[in-house]
């Protein structure tokens, strides 16, 4: 069902060593942001964190999803899925109205604030390497495995059977599959997610639907708009153009019956 | 916080124009008292004075009895405030039939007619000729026609005492309504009417005289 | 001499001043060094201010399309004094949210990239391509002031012959975006607290729209009585607040009605900040002017229908700051205060365009009705009679 290559990110496996955040940096020329990397948040210099809950780590980025919300509201098409699945952007188009920002459900895309030029920065998939066949930055980084790379249908079953063998290890969930119509980055754990920092009860249906169903009835306003306006000109124009005849006629009609004989008597 | 900071803002700038204005010794318009003024009526003297045992009709005549079946017929003071230089045009023949609804007379303004309509069935019993007809003080002492009417419904097409005054009251209103809707045709009024609230009398009677079809079908029908 | 009047100063003319060179210098700031040197939005918080006001300055113009299609459509020709105000309100309102934009996007020179490059999946696109549309409108249903001016009969009679399609076409566009800028909202049913967030957001927008709109109306033809000392049409206004009165308590059965088929009436109870600020939005917006409004005295009362159009305008105030910024906040992590930059731009520009209505009305004959009330004043004192020229 589904095509293309995504990340499964385990947190059991994951030991917050911060490899996969110094690749993403390194990979993308981005300069350091903090001196604790469990610290840092998501930022235009910072595309992925490793976020620190008590013994457990938890690695945040871009989810791809499958029908985006950014690619969706993008009122330019300055977003838009590639051929790995990845929601890539394209800052020539882009004009910074930031709708994006406000309607990712994830909260993912980042600003360049600071320049006048700005882009919005998220990942994206480490797509020139993909093209070139390679890992993401991250997966290959990852000494783990925590951070695994590959074809999405894989990573969904390799998901289920860790989840099926592991069932007391696991919570009975693959966050990022279902919400928000589901995406590329997949993440299985041991608690329920909420407690990781994830974005909790997310419908499972994608989010653009919800603007679909009322940009859907835009053509039907237009037609019945129109109709009715022009309808109700018609009508009402109708009605006094009549009214306005009637009274001439009545007028023109008595005036040759009655005028002389009054005319007279006067 | 932010909201209410924005509405805090615009209330302020309210508040301290309201300031600004006291200082210069102006009012706000709208905490003006010329509140009665403005709604009242348009028209100087349309205090309204109707006689006692006079009927007004809808399409602004009254009607006094004389003796049984018999009554005099004259303009209301609406219609005489509406126009100042009108005259009369025709008048019905005594001894013709009218029926509710004809033209009782008629009146020229400018160069166009205006129907007045009869509010009743009746013969027409005589007219009026010694008055000069076209200069009208008092519209509820000058009679135009004696007419001997068959039947009166009077609860349904007639109007009496205060009812009649409330009435005649809000035909002014409506009346003002009627001249600042067709004001907005500026390439036919040209200038405009207002002066400090009130619409020029002769003015507004131009405008009138202007849509003398819509007033007709606005204020004379039966 | 008297070109030169508009230099004595005043309260007002000095105030005005001094906003104006702050928002100069803070344009200048926001250019050169960017969103982030000038404002305090951040990364979950991608809107501010300025968006805001957006949705301030397009919904108070939504009487351009109410009272046209009223005059236009609908015959009801009692409003056409009015519909001159409505249009040139609705232009310098839809000029100043355009400014804002410009200002608000951080790229403004890709701000032309709409026209080009196509999305129509995107609610901000749709709205974009509308308030194009609804500009030309404007400008289209605007000219014929502006012609008369210069005495250019026939470019106006040009125009009067496509008038209707051009008021069919400026409702539609208008009920279109007005509802969408509720529409941009549907996506973010997470972001946006359930005080607000609905399904039925565009509706919302769109209802409430009228009533502020037609508020503006009455405020402004008081704001132009205070400046050019001219008369109030009680008439005219007091059929608007009628207009108002309806729309308002369709506007509260609706959010009702919705309230209960939701379950939301649960956040009512929860004490919160939104919750505050939704009673007072509520309140002051619908529940106080429609008891004002529904007593025909104080309906035909200027004071109170002065006192009525603030409510209703400080309540949608309230609603729309309420869904870009209170209703947003909790989500987004961080309270969120405008900037000395935002504020100051945002001041400049509000009084620019109360300046160009100030020009424009006082150049152009829109408050058709009153604009030669001196002139004839004037007349009648010189000739003292009661006979009046009828000038062309």
């Amino acid at each position: 069902m589904l095509n293309g290559k995504g990340i499964l990110f385990d947190v059991t496996l994951c030991i917050g060593c911060g490899a996969c955040y110094q690749a993403c940096k390194e990979e993308n020329d981005l300069p350091n942001t903090n001196k604790e990397y469990l610290k840092d948040h998501l930022s235009e210099n910072t595309l992925t964190i490793v976020e620190q809950y008590g013994d457990k780590y938890a690695r945040k980025l871009c989810m791809h999803c499958n029908e985006p919300s950014c690619v969706s509201v993008c009122p330019v098409g300055s977003f838009k899925k590639n051929e790995f699945g990845a929601v890539i952007y394209d800052k020539n188009k882009c004009i910074g109205c930031r709708y994006c920002m406000q309607a990712c459900p994830h909260k993912v895309p980042r600003y360049e604030w600071g320049k006048t030029q700005p882009r919005v920065r998220k990942c994206n998939l480490c797509s020139k390497r993909l093209k070139e066949g390679k890992l993401t930055a991250c997966a290959e980084a990852c000494p783990t495995e925590a951070t695994l790379f590959g074809d999405m249908e894989k990573l969904i079953e390799v998901a289920n059977s860790r989840l099926k063998n592991n069932p007391t290890k696991y919570y009975q969930h693959i966050y990022g599959l279902e919400e928000a119509g589901g995406g590329h980055v997949l993440v299985i754990s041991p608690m329920p997610f909420e407690q990781l920092g994830y974005t909790a009860m997310l419908p499972d249906k994608p989010m653009p639907e919800l603007t679909m169903r009322a940009m859907e009835k835009i053509p039907s306003v237009v037609a019945a708009g129109g109709i009715f306006l022009t309808t109700m000109y018609w009508l009402t124009k109708r009605k006094n153009q009549i009214a306005r005849e009637e009274k001439k006629q009545l007028f023109k009609s008595e005036n040759r019956n009655n005028g002389n004989k009054y005319h007279e008597e006067l | 916080m932010v909201a209410l900071s924005v509405v805090l803002t615009f209330l302020f700038v309210i508040l301290i124009d309201m300031l600004v204005l006291k200082f210069q010794g102006k009012t706000h318009p709208a905490f003006e008292n010329s509140f009665v003024e403005d709604t009242v009526s348009i028209f100087d003297d349309a205090k309204i004075v109707i006689p006692k045992n006079m009927f007004l009709s809808k399409s602004h005549i009254w009607l006094k009895k004389l003796s049984k079946g018999l009554y005099q017929i004259g303009i209301d003071n609406f219609l005489c405030k509406s126009f100042t230089n009108m005259s009369f045009n025709k008048f019905p023949e005594p001894g013709n039939k009218l029926k509710f609804g004809d033209a009782l007379f008629e009146y020229r303004v400018g160069n166009k007619t205006l129907k007045i309509l009869s509010p009743v069935d009746g013969i027409v019993s005589s007219i009026n000729k010694t008055e000069s007809r076209d200069k009208i003080i008092d519209p509820y002492s000058q009679w135009q026609v004696i007419i001997q009417a068959e039947r009166i419904d009077a609860q349904n097409n007639f109007l009496s005492g205060k009812k009649a005054a409330v009435w005649i009251k809000e035909e002014f209103k409506r009346l003002e309504d009627f001249v600042y809707a067709h004001s907005g045709n500026t390439e036919l009024v040209g200038a405009t009417m207002y002066d400090g609230g009130k619409p020029v009398e002769s003015v507004a009677e131009k405008i009138i005289e202007n849509y003398l079809e819509d007033f007709e079908k606005e204020f004379l029908k039966l | 001499m008297k070109s030169y009047d508009f230099l004595k100063p005043s309260f007002w003319k000095i105030i005005s001043a001094i906003i104006i060179i702050g928002g100069l210098y803070s344009t200048y700031n926001r250019f050169a060094h960017g969103l982030g040197a000038s404002t305090n939005l951040y990364d979950t918080g991608p809107w501010g201010l300025w968006i805001g006001f957006d949705f301030l300055g397009v919904g108070l113009a939504a009487a351009g399309f109410t009272i046209a299609a009223t005059v236009h459509i609908f015959n009801i020709h009692k409003f056409e004094p009015i519909v001159r105000p409505a249009i040139l309100t609705a232009f310098i309102g839809y000029s100043l949210v355009v400014c804002l934009l410009i200002v608000d996007l951080g790229r403004p020179e890709n701000f032309w990239h709409p026209l080009i490059m196509w999305n129509v999946h995107s609610v901000m696109f749709e709205i974009t391509w509308c308030i194009i549309c609804y500009s030309t409108v404007l400008t289209l249903e605007f000219a014929p002031v502006v012609l008369e001016k210069y005495n250019l009969k026939k470019p106006i009679r040009i125009l009067k012959k496509f008038s209707i399609g051009v008021v069919i076409a400026g409702v539609i566009f208008s009920t279109l975006h007005q509802s969408s800028f509720g529409s941009l909202y549907l996506i973010v049913p997470g972001r946006l607290h359930p005080l607000w967030y609905s399904s039925l957001l565009p509706v919302h927008f769109f209802i409430s729209c009228i009533g502020a709109g037609l508020s503006m109306i009455i405020f402004e033809s008081f704001l132009n009585a205070r400046a050019f000392n001219t008369s109030i049409r009680m008439n005219i206004l007091s059929g608007l607040a009628f207009a108002i009165l309806i729309d308002l308590i369709l506007e509260f059965i609706l959010k009702l009605t919705e309230f209960i088929a939701a379950g939301k009436l649960i956040y009512l109870t929860i004490p919160s900040t939104e919750a505050y600020l939704f009673y007072l939005e509520v309140f002051i917006g619908t529940l106080l002017p429609v008891y004002i409004l529904s007593n025909k005295k104080l309906r035909e009362d200027r004071k109170w229908l002065f006192i009525s159009s603030v409510l209703v305008i400080s309540g949608f105030i309230l609603d729309r700051m309420n869904v870009s910024i209170t209703g947003v906040a909790a989500s987004s992590g961080k309270n969120y205060f405008p900037s000395f930059d935002e504020i100051s731009i945002t001041l400049m520009l509000v009084v620019l365009a109360i300046l160009a209505f100030r020009f424009v009305v006082k150049n152009f004959p829109v408050f058709t009705g009153e604009k030669s009330l001196q002139i004839i004043g004037r007349e009648r004192s010189a000739k003292n009679s009661k006979q009046l020229i009828v000038s062309e």
